[in-house]
């Protein structure tokens, strides 16, 4: 018999199985009802920071005649937008902030993270497309493939299968394909994003999104008949199947966070802030100017200007020294910002090397990639609102240089010069100017999909060695 | 010893045993002979409690196992079909803890290696896993248990299935010695070459029915072939 | 042999059940290590922002002592003292990390403080880590121990069924009962075993004994459940596959599933209320108030008739009148949202009794202080402590007094004042008890069963 024989005898089985149709009608049930919460929750957060992003600006510019630095600490809110696919997978957004305030002098971090308003949180995760068919789905092939092989070695109907002649490889092949089907039943959520998406760009990321898991439920298919080919008994694979999913899905992730915090620590909040302080107060503060860089500063705008006194220059000194201030704090909101950043890339980095032993934490990573809603596109949004608040605060310290020479502080200036400004709109990056991040775990994963291949056509050679020596 | 009057057991429609009549006094054994499904084992498991009759009664050593199921049991010494025993567990464990469930009290290492002994085991074997045992040693392992009881009446189930000559002949040498000891025992089996050699008396069922029962001193090997294909064939 | 030495003989001699042993001893070790690694960061923290809570205070009193101006204040100005509040590590971190390392646990209080803005740029930590999840005894003991009472109790009697060795032992015990009760409770000896030294460590590494005696009760009762659900499977089941698989299922449906739609319900029921809509009014709130300054100051100043004399300049009195309006005004709004997480919690206590996984899971994390009740309490403490800081430090502003360096030194210090409650772990435990109960009344009307199946 061939290998298509073979699958769809297979398949013929689990069709007439009531139970296999239940688990699999069960799952798409509740894949669909967590999409569909999911697309809702997504729209109300699209129409939350639209609104939010709206009505800031309509308080900016309806600020009335004040001094400039006074807009500048009144600042703008940037609220960042929920991920292209977020409904599918939510990623790392309940562990981000998710508003920004660009004011003068701090580059504050995102508050208000979803996680912290949650009361009640998870022993594992909340249900999401993701984690149906990160954590549901494989479950199922493995219910559904444990016992292709090992049952038959259990009723000798193996041995009866490979000396009738077929050859063990399209023998086994067959009940891969079978799996396989199944496999891509289950998958079909996985396009639910790509018929929903409403930009190229989206659409473009539900496509990889859908090829990763099709890839992963692929690879796990493949791992199940390398395992049921390979066990003794139907009551061996499972088990083996099971505990290697507890582990690999469950547990190592975990233990690999624990590992990851270890050789890269997170930056505790109080000892950032610390450091920051201590860089800023190295340098001129912006409020109060004092210090030999102040002093500095002063010698040379005068030696510009060709005046010996502050009084005889044209320009306001305090706006000059506000924005050297600007950048000084620039330059240290980078280095301290950009440890950060590091430190969280050291973690990935970490994490890709756990992977090693999961495919779980590579098709997590490329799915919140593709979805948007990972670390990476987090920090694409923190710096494009770095961007827009450096050039804000350049702006406005400019007008106060050049206008509130003599009145400093009392210098009111017209809202006109706040209500031009730029609007802050924020695009996120297309998938293509990221994609690049995602190689190393698109590899992975297909490194994965090799060895489990490998492992499967391995476990048909010992099948036939089986046979023959029986 | 052990006696049922019109016994029957209904399993829905099927009718597996009809209006049973015997007697099996101290000293003697009687095998009960028939094909799958004549309703031998069940015959078995009513004595054993494990089932309740339908109609008729039945008792052992005077209890109703029906009735009193733990007390019937605690006159009797089971031998199963297939001793299947705890494979990581040495012949020796394994006697120690089905003794120490049926007695409740401690037995000695040497007492257990006495019974052991009377099985037809040797010493040797009494500290391997049961996992390397023949199936032979386990059914011997299965007689320890049952000696080790110290019941007035056994019951076993097919004891000599699966056992080559040699083996069923210590077996049935072994039972001889405790019927001359006073047990009263019943053996269901196929093999009517050790029924009559073994046996006191032997009756042959069909479709739940004792339709025969012949003392063994009374009938040759060849006799009692003829008499059970007679009564198979009507 | 009796029966525990039975069952011991087959633990110990079988490599299956040795290194499922072994891997959990490993995993409450591991679960252990990582409960005292947070306490040992938590406490750090902590310490550390004392550390500079105190050091600025002792520096201020020097710039005070020696008239030394750093920064924009004069020395000794109220509205440069700052104070933390911070939280101490929860009683029970080693056994239930919680959703604790997510939570700020420094407020800094200065006379400008305001309640919705206690805990702002709190978020530098890695979101990747805090997204896998933390391995605590908690977790371990809720997700994966049931496995291991599965891997114990799912051929409590299928396993003697399927070796054909039930006939055997139901005639040489007499009653089946009695074997599947020892077998039950020693078989459950050693999850037990194992979440009893879990509690008897973490006491000696220094958690509450009350803590540890609560935790370890809803541990127990909660694997008695499943150790009774395994039993009662174990006894049914034709086959100890079977069994497994069905035993399986309900971890998964338990312990996988529902508590993840348990949340998906709850954020469908009572969705969390958007934080974006709260910064917007405030926003509304703040520039609003820009534009009345001036008249804000005047009327404080009515309200606050204690303040006569004051002086109505300044930057910081502004400041400090436009928060506390602010605040005031905001209040609704926070309310709102407060009211909504209310909700939130009302729904996830009416579904949570669905799944023991998720209650019990609850109960230890309330028990060990790392859920939100005990953080709760401690924003509410620490807002109260701002209030106190505000009047210890107001007069000063509005009389335009500075701190003498007593008076720095003598500014108040946040205690945190341990919440109490025991009524929620009492009606936790009772529920767990009741499940059990009626899982073993199941068991029972099985093993009194004489047929042979």
């Amino acid at each position: 018999m061939s290998a298509l024989g073979t699958g769809a005898a297979e398949l013929r089985q689990a069709w007439r199985d009531g139970r296999a149709r239940t688990a699999l009608f069960a799952l798409l049930a509740l894949a669909a009802i967590t999409l569909a919460i999911g697309w809702q929750q997504q729209a109300r957060q699209e129409s939350d920071v639209a609104q939010a992003t709206a009505v800031d600006r309509r308080l900016w510019e309806g600020q009335a005649t004040r001094n400039p630095h006074s807009v500048a600490h009144f600042g703008q809110y940037a609220f960042k937008p929920a991920g292209a696919l977020s409904a599918f997978d939510p990623g790392l957004t309940p562990w981000l902030g998710t508003a920004l305030w660009m004011e003068a002098h701090y580059q504050n971090s995102a508050t208000y993270r979803p996680a912290e308003d949650q009361r009640d949180q998870p022993i594992l995760a909340t249900l999401s497309g993701a984690f149906v068919m990160q954590i549901l789905a494989p479950l199922v092939l493995i219910f559904m493939g444990f016992g292709l092989v090992a049952r038959e070695r259990e009723r000798q109907t193996l041995k009866l299968a490979l000396a009738s002649g077929a050859s063990p490889v399209a023998w086994l092949t067959g009940k891969f394909l079978a799996l396989a089907v199944v496999a891509a039943i289950l998958y079909l959520p996985a396009w639910a994003p790509v018929m929903l998406a409403d930009s190229d760009d989206a659409r473009q990321r539900a496509l990889y999104l859908a090829l990763a898991y099709g890839v992963f439920l692929l690879t796990i298919a493949a791992l199940i008949i390398a395992v049921s080919a390979r066990a003794g008994t139907a009551r061996g694979a499972l088990l083996t199947l099971l505990g290697g999913w507890v582990l690999m899905a469950l547990v190592l992730p975990r233990l690999g966070a624990t590992f990851a915090e270890e050789v890269a620590p997170s930056t505790d909040t109080g000892q950032f802030w610390r450091d920051v302080r201590a860089a800023l107060e190295g340098g001129i503060d912006g409020h109060s100017p004092a210090g030999a860089r102040e002093e500095a500063l002063l010698q040379e705008t005068l030696r510009q200007y060709g005046v010996a006194r502050e009084e005889d220059l044209p320009v306001s000194f305090a706006g000059i020294s506000m924005q050297a201030g600007e950048e000084h704090a620039n330059v240290v909101y980078d280095h301290f910002y950009g440890r950060l950043q590091q430190d969280e890339q050291r973690q990935r980095r970490v994490l890709r090397g756990v992977s090693l032993l999961t495919p779980w934490i590579t098709v997590r990573s490329l799915s919140a990639g593709m979805a948007g809603t990972d670390a990476e596109h987090h920090w694409h949004f923190v710096r494009a609102t770095e961007r827009y608040r450096r050039d804000l605060q350049r702006y406005l310290n400019g007008d106060f240089t050049q206008n509130a020479k003599g009145q400093d502080f009392d210098y009111q200036a017209d809202p006109r010069l706040w209500r031009e400004t730029a609007v802050f709109s924020y695009r996120a990056p297309r998938v293509g100017e990221v994609a690049r991040s995602y190689a190393p775990d698109a590899l992975l994963l297909l490194g994965w999909a090799t060895l489990a291949v490998v492992l499967m056509l391995s476990a048909a050679r010992t099948l036939g060695r089986e046979a023959s020596s029986s | 010893m052990l006696e049922c009057r019109q016994l029957a057991k209904r399993f829905g429609d099927v009718v597996a045993l009809d209006a049973l009549d015997l007697r099996v006094a101290p000293g003697e054994v009687f095998c009960l002979l028939g094909a799958n499904g004549a309703g031998k084992t069940t015959t078995i498991n009513l004595f054993l409690g494990f089932l309740t009759p339908s109609a008729g009664n039945l008792r052992v050593d005077g209890v109703d196992p029906a009735a009193d199921p733990r007390a019937a049991r605690a006159r009797l010494a089971y031998i199963p079909e297939q001793v299947n025993l705890y494979p990581l567990l040495t012949g020796l464990e394994n006697l120690d803890y089905f003794s120490s469930l049926a007695s409740g009290r401690r037995i000695s290492e040497a007492e257990l290696l006495e019974y052991f002994t009377q099985a037809g085991l040797a010493h040797e074997h009494a500290r391997r896993p049961v996992r390397e045992y023949s199936k032979g040693m386990r059914q011997k392992v299965g007689i320890a248990i049952a000696l080790a009881k110290r019941s007035r009446a056994l019951l076993l189930d097919e004891p000599l299935s699966g056992l080559d000559p040699k083996a069923a002949s210590e077996f049935c040498a072994l039972l001889s010695r405790l019927r001359d000891d006073g047990a009263a025992v019943m053996l269901a089996t196929h093999d009517l070459m050790r029924a009559r050699d073994v046996g006191t008396r032997v009756g042959i069922m069909r479709a739940g029915r004792l339709v025969g029962v012949h003392d063994t001193a009374d009938l040759t090997h060849s006799q009692l072939e003829q008499v059970y294909l007679d009564l198979m064939r009507t | 042999m009796s029966s525990l030495r039975l069952e011991f003989v087959q633990i110990t001699r079988g490599a299956l059940p040795r290194t499922i042993l072994a891997l959990f001893v490993a995993l409450t070790a591991y679960g252990l290590w990582a409960g005292v690694s947070e306490r040992a960061r938590w406490t750090d923290v902590v310490a550390a922002n004392r550390a500079q809570a105190e050091e600025a205070n002792a520096r201020e009193q020097e710039n005070i002592r020696l008239s030394r101006q750093e920064g924009f204040s004069p020395p000794g100005a109220p509205s440069a003292q700052l104070m933390d509040a911070s939280l101490p590590p929860a009683p029970g971190v080693i056994l239930a990390q919680g959703d604790a390392p997510l939570r700020p646990v420094t407020a800094w209080i200065s006379l400008f403080a305001r309640s919705d803005t206690l805990f702002r740029n709190t978020e530098t930590e890695s979101p990747l880590a805090a997204s896998l999840g933390v391995m605590d005894l908690s977790w371990i003991v809720i997700v994966l121990m049931p496995l291991l009472v599965i891997a114990l109790n799912h051929d409590l009697l299928s396993g003697d069924r399927d070796a054909a060795r039930l006939g055997l032992l139901r005639a040489q015990a007499g009653s089946l009962g009695r074997v599947v009760v020892h077998r039950l409770g020693l078989r459950f000896l050693l999850p037990g075993v194992f979440v009893t030294a879990a509690a008897i460590l973490a006491m000696a590494l220094g958690t509450a004994a009350f803590v540890a005696f609560a935790w370890w009760l809803i541990a127990t009762l909660y694997l008695a459940v499943w150790s009774l659900l395994a039993g009662w499977i174990g006894v049914c089941a034709q086959a100890a596959r079977s069994a497994a698989s069905i035993l399986l299922l309900a971890w998964l449906g338990f312990v996988v599933v529902l508590p993840a739609a348990i949340a998906l319900g709850i954020d469908w029921l009572s969705a969390t209320q958007s934080r974006v809509a709260q910064v917007v009014a405030t926003r509304e709130v703040q520039l609003d108030l820009q534009e009345r300054m001036s008249e804000l100051l005047d009327r404080y100043l009515v309200d606050h008739p204690e303040l006569v004399g004051a002086d109505a300049g300044g930057f910081a009195r502004s400041y400090f009148v436009a928060q506390r309006e602010t605040e005031s005004q905001v209040a609704p709004v926070m309310e709102k949202f407060a009211e909504a997480q209310r909700r939130r919690a009302r729904w996830h206590t009416r579904l949570a009794w669905l799944s023991p996984a998720t209650l019990a899971y609850g109960g230890m994390t309330r028990v060990a202080g790392t859920d939100s009740t005990r953080h709760d309490a401690f924003v509410a403490q620490a807002q109260a402590f701002a209030g106190t800081w505000r009047d210890h430090l107001r007069e000063h502003l509005f009389l335009g007094r500075t701190l003498t360096p007593d008076e720095a030194a003598s500014l108040p210090r946040f205690t945190f004042e341990e919440p109490r409650g025991i009524g929620h772990v009492s009606r936790l435990a009772g529920f767990l008890a009741l499940l059990g109960v009626m899982l073993a009344v199941l068991l029972r009307g099985e093993i009194m069963d004489d047929e042979l199946r």
